[in-house]
């Protein structure tokens, strides 16, 4: 039996919590058993088949199921959390030398392929050279070599000060105290760079460079405990906790001060958890790291590659791109940490960030410099949040027009946690022309003309009507191929809506929105997608969410305090 | 996705320094050869080469296949279709055998994920786990089975090189992305910047008398025994990946007591990516690489993943804005002749052109190793074998119906010279002509994929399975 990378039981959580994409794939299910696979059955095998198909928890108001919180184990860091927490140990200098390999995702995120896929060749290749280059970077720098070694070294190999240096370095890297037998290891591995060049520069480089190519150092190590106040539960130690804190909410190894603050018993209860976490969450690292995600999620990093017809839209520049990417993360930023406002206001806020560049391309009026600054669009234009700016419409559409499904499949997946099967084999996506010119929308609607099409298209396609008023790189028209575009449309547990304003006033008003911001980021948080002994314990992080207002900042806080990040199962 | 960072200028000076003193691996010369000059002194048969070498969204297969799908033309002479013509035109036609009228047999179908197969012989597995979009490979790609058998011949056991970044959004697992899988949840990303990947190959080799090279060394023991360690803390599935990492150290260690190549180094590639300095310079900086290390014997298998799965390329230099999109038109229907309009139309012209630039890349891989001397009075397509194939045989509905399938090379005379036009047209398993490419180069191979029981895959029903050769590409040599 192979690994399975998820729990089975996500679609009745799915269900559970009345998702409608699940419909979508109930749909796709029967279909597929009226023969177009050979094996419908084992291929849906986890999906529910009916009622009553759910776990434990749901009937007739039993107890709730006790928890089963995500396994433990070893989780690498991400490129982003190897750089930081090489700045944290080793300066600024070291940081800018650090060079870790470009994470694939899985599930849409970097840290579950962390948590699930095998570290490959190239990437151990590719974190030796790293920690080589840091390694001279930081013995190169004065201030890091007062910070790291304690002694003055007697003549080039001096095993005492080399150890002293380990002692220093190794336990914050680790994140844990050292074996004697570590210490002696590493000691003697300074030793042999020492002898080998002559120099104790030469040892001090080697230590580095074995400390940071460690699985200690690569990997997040979460072993856990058992839980004082329930002895069928563990909890991570709190050294595992504060290392779990400090590379969520600032992408970086904890700092001396945390590691201490920890073993004293600050994370001891729930008070103290959300202490430590607003702490950190009042840091500017806390920024970059939500950026990060952001720029993750939302797809903004793949702006600056995104096919698109230079022919058709000279327009979209590399510039274009880079400020379509910021124009967004600006906007995240402002209701997150200017405002603390209802972050579902990213969703749907009537104002935006634009330069000179992208008010000439959105058609707003100049703003006078080559810095975002912040605007309100003109009202024609029904601009209204993410989903009405560049960096998602350019990037959910094709190379030279638009496409209705991507955008209403990146809402239903992405923004809304409903992710759409993929089509059922031996259907063909495109469609026959027939010589009569079609807008976007009228071809697509031929999707509803098949059933085995329109149980999906019919749950994204007309999200995407309601933005065809914008074009293939976020330009706002009124028509499409000469003709008037009909925004009008209606999906299944969102509603019916005209035009983008409406769309994305009714995404952000559905509660699956923000529940799905909540989702995506506890995902993240510790790289593993949820199973069905999680679903009780996120479900309350969505309520306090959702009884914040919404509040980013105070959802950071709350996830570190939730049960589902303090406890965990057994290493997988 | 993310534009590739430069190669800091550090790393190109060690790169230059460790590559310009010594050495590793050693061409062959006709003075090692037995009298016959068929293989080593010792006996030991002469090393063939493997590429496996990937573009996705499928062909034309009307304009494919030599006569056209209708009236197929088999055999030797066959008349060269538009799509196989870069290769007569880079003089490596001869080289090259066509196997048409094979199906990818995997068993599911999550639009392109599924043509994957056609390099490992699995079904893929973990399907929809959370994302409709969404496998993970099974198992090992065939080059993978490859490097387990005759890797550890070379200072790499194997390379994993790339062309184009963009990369299909859907995909949410590991199937598409790459083209070497070392077993399941043990993907092999593929490397697309040519500069990183010249260090790769030569930048990390230490010269004999380096103090470097006990430094590192004191270092792989070190990591090693940590390794150790931590893995009796954890799970099964964990013990797994410390098992790939200890591997990979190992690969490191093995590369950091190799002693730099004797033969003359290439320059450093001057590109960096495809979106940076054009298609066509990183796909040739990338197969002149591979042919050195060939040459060299750094290694004798590599993987070119020139176009992930569905991944939406565009070919600037030929006006393509998406190849995948270009895939759907109806008019490349040439499968299922009830759906009309089914005819040679026009419109699928910008689709064949595409297609016909993408065998243009591929082409240069061949017209290379044909051009690079294997010190033995051949070239090194000569002692080389590349298979070609894409993610589907036809974009219009991600078919596996006749699925595109190359063969070039001799394999040091284990495959057919001159190449023909081979068709079978029962339906046959491609994954048979993958067995027999595998056994060109580990000629003890007798199966591809695997009918042990897997996560959706019930024992003995993964029909992509094959211990079937085909036997009529191979020689019997």
């Amino acid at each position: 039996m192979s690994v399975r990378i998820a729990d089975g039981s996500v679609g009745r959580g799915l269900l559970r919590r009345g998702f409608v994409g699940a419909l979508c794939l109930l749909a796709t299910a029967s279909f597929a058993a009226s023969g177009c696979t050979d094996d419908p059955d084992d291929l849906f095998e986890d999906l529910p088949t009916g009622s009553g198909a759910g776990g434990g928890g749901g009937a007739g108001g039993a107890e709730p199921d006790p928890i089963t919180p995500a396994p433990g184990g070893a989780r690498r860091l991400i490129a982003r959390q190897y750089v930081e927490s090489v700045r944290t140990l080793l300066g600024d200098a070291a940081a800018a030398a650090a060079v870790a390999p470009a994470d694939p995702q899985l599930l849409g995120l970097e840290t579950i392929a962390a948590t699930t896929l095998a570290t490959p060749p190239a990437y151990i290749e590719s974190y030796e050279t790293s920690a080589r280059d840091v390694a001279a970077a930081a013995v190169a720098d004065a201030t890091t070599v007062a910070k790291i070694r304690p002694c003055s070294p007697v003549g080039a190999d001096d095993p005492a000060c080399l150890r002293k240096v380990v002692e220093t370095v190794a336990p914050l890297a680790w994140r844990r105290p050292l074996t004697e037998e570590e210490i002696v290891r590493l000691t003697a591995v300074g030793s042999a760079g020492a002898l080998a060049f002559g120099s104790f520069e030469a040892g001090l480089r080697n230590v580095l460079s074995a400390i940071l190519q460690s699985p200690n150092f690569l990997y997040i190590i979460e072993i856990g405990e058992p839980d004082p106040e329930n002895l069928a539960l563990r909890r991570l130690t709190p050294t595992e906790l504060i290392t779990r804190m400090s590379f969520f909410l600032v992408n970086s190894t904890p700092s001396q001060a945390l590691l201490d603050a920890a073993a004293l018993g600050a994370l001891d209860d729930e008070e103290g958890i959300r202490a430590i976490a607003a702490q950190l969450v009042a840091l500017p690292e806390a920024r970059t790291a939500l950026d990060a995600f952001y720029d993750e999620v939302y797809q903004l990093r793949n702006l600056a590659t995104v096919p698109k017809s230079a022919e058709l839209f000279p327009e979209f520049t590399p510039t274009a791109r880079a400020a379509m990417r910021l124009e967004t993360l600006l906007l995240i930023q402002d209701v997150v940490w200017q405002r603390d406002a209802d972050a579902r206001e990213i969703l749907n806020a009537g104002y935006t960030f634009v330069n000179d560049e992208l008010a000439a391309i959105y058609g707003y009026p100049p703003v006078g410099t080559n810095g975002l600054v912040k605007v309100t669009p003109p009202a024609d234009q029904q601009r209204a949040g993410f989903i009405t700016q560049g960096s998602f419409l350019a990037r959910a559409s094709h190379a030279d027009s638009t496409s209705a499904s991507r955008r209403g499949a990146f809402v239903q997946d992405s923004l809304l946690c409903s992710p759409i099967p993929p089509p059922p084999p031996g259907v063909n996506p495109d469609f026959v022309d027939d010589g009569i010119p079609k807008t976007a929308k009228q071809k697509l609607e031929q999707h509803q003309t098949n059933e085995s099409c329109a149980s999906c298209h019919t749950l994204m396609d007309p999200i995407g009507f309601a933005l065809e008023p914008f074009d293939a790189i976020g330009r706002h028209r009124t028509s499409d191929l000469g003709m008037p575009i009909d925004a009008t449309g209606e999906v299944v547990g969102l509603g019916a809506f005209d035009g983008p304003t409406e769309l994305a006033a009714l995404v952000h008003d559905d509660p699956r929105s923000g529940t799905c911001m909540m989702t995506k980021l506890y995902r993240h948080s510790i790289g593993h997608y949820e199973g069905t002994g999680e679903l009780d314990a996120v479900d309350d992080l969505a309520t306090e969410f959702a009884a914040s207002g919404y509040s980013m900042q105070s959802l950071l806080v709350e996830l570190c305090a939730s049960p589902a990040f303090r406890l965990v199962s057994d290493p997988k | 996705m993310k534009r590739t960072r430069p190669i800091p200028r550090r790393a190109i000076l060690r790169g230059l320094l460790g590559g310009a003193i010594a050495s590793v691996g050693l061409p062959t010369l006709e003075a090692m050869l037995n009298s016959h000059g068929t293989a080593l002194a010792d006996g030991t048969p002469l090393p063939v080469r493997l590429i496996t070498w990937c573009f996705g969204n499928g062909v034309v297969l009307n304009r494919w296949i030599p006569g056209g799908i209708r009236t197929p033309v088999t055999g030797p002479a066959y008349p060269v279709s538009n799509e196989l013509k870069p290769f007569f035109d880079a003089g490596v036609g001869d080289y090259m055998s066509i196997c048409s009228g094979f199906d990818n047999k995997c068993k599911y179908q999550i639009t392109h994920h599924e043509g994957m197969t056609i390099f490992s012989g699995h079904t893929m597995t973990d399907i929809g786990q959370g994302a409709g979009y969404f496998s993970n490979a099974r198992g090992p790609t065939m080059d993978q089975v490859a490097a387990q058998a005759i890797g550890s011949r070379t200072a790499i056991p194997s390379l994993q090189l790339g062309c184009i970044t963009e990369i299909s959004q859907a995909d949410y697992g590991t199937t598409m992305h790459n083209l070497s899988h070392k077993d399941h949840l043990q993907p092999l990303p593929p490397q697309k910047n040519p500069q990183a990947a010249f260090l790769s190959l030569m930048g990390l080799f230490s010269p004999m008398d380096d103090p470097n090279k006990p430094a590192r060394l004191s270092v792989v023991d070190s990591v090693r025994e940590d390794l150790k360690q931590l893995k009796t803390r954890l799970g099964v599935a964990d013990q797994i990946r410390m098992d790939a990492h200890m591997e990979g150290l190992s690969e490191l260690e093995t590369k950091i007591n190799a002693l730099a190549p004797l033969c003359v180094l290439p320059a450093m590639p001057t590109v960096t990516a495809d979106n940076v300095d054009g298609i066509r310079p990183v796909n040739e900086a990338m197969a002149d690489l591979v042919a050195f290390a060939f040459a060299c014997d750094i290694t004798r298998i590599a993987s070119y993943l020139f176009v992930g799965g569905a991944a939406e390329a565009g070919f600037p230099e030929i006006g393509t804005p998406s190849q995948h999109s270009l895939s759907h038109n109806h008019n490349t229907n040439a499968l299922d002749p009830s759906a009309p309009p089914y005819a040679e139309s026009g419109s699928v012209d910008e689709m064949d052109a595409g297609v016909n630039y993408e065998m243009q890349m591929a082409a240069y891989f061949a017209q290379k190793l044909h051009t690079t001397d294997d010190g033995l009075g051949g070239n090194l397509l000569d002692q080389t074998v590349m298979m070609v194939s894409s993610d589907c045989s036809e974009g219009f509905a991600h078919s596996l119906v006749d699925f595109p399938l190359l063969v070039i090379g001799k394999a040091g005379g284990r495959l057919k010279y001159p190449g023909e036009h081979f068709r079978d047209d029962n339906h046959r398993n491609a994954s048979d002509v993958l067995l027999s490419v595998l056994q060109a180069v580990v000629p003890e191979a007798t199966e591809v994929g695997s009918l042990a029981p897997a996560y959706q895959l019930p024992e003995g029903n993964d029909p992509a399975y094959s211990n079937t050769p085909f036997a009529e590409i191979q020689t019997g040599a």
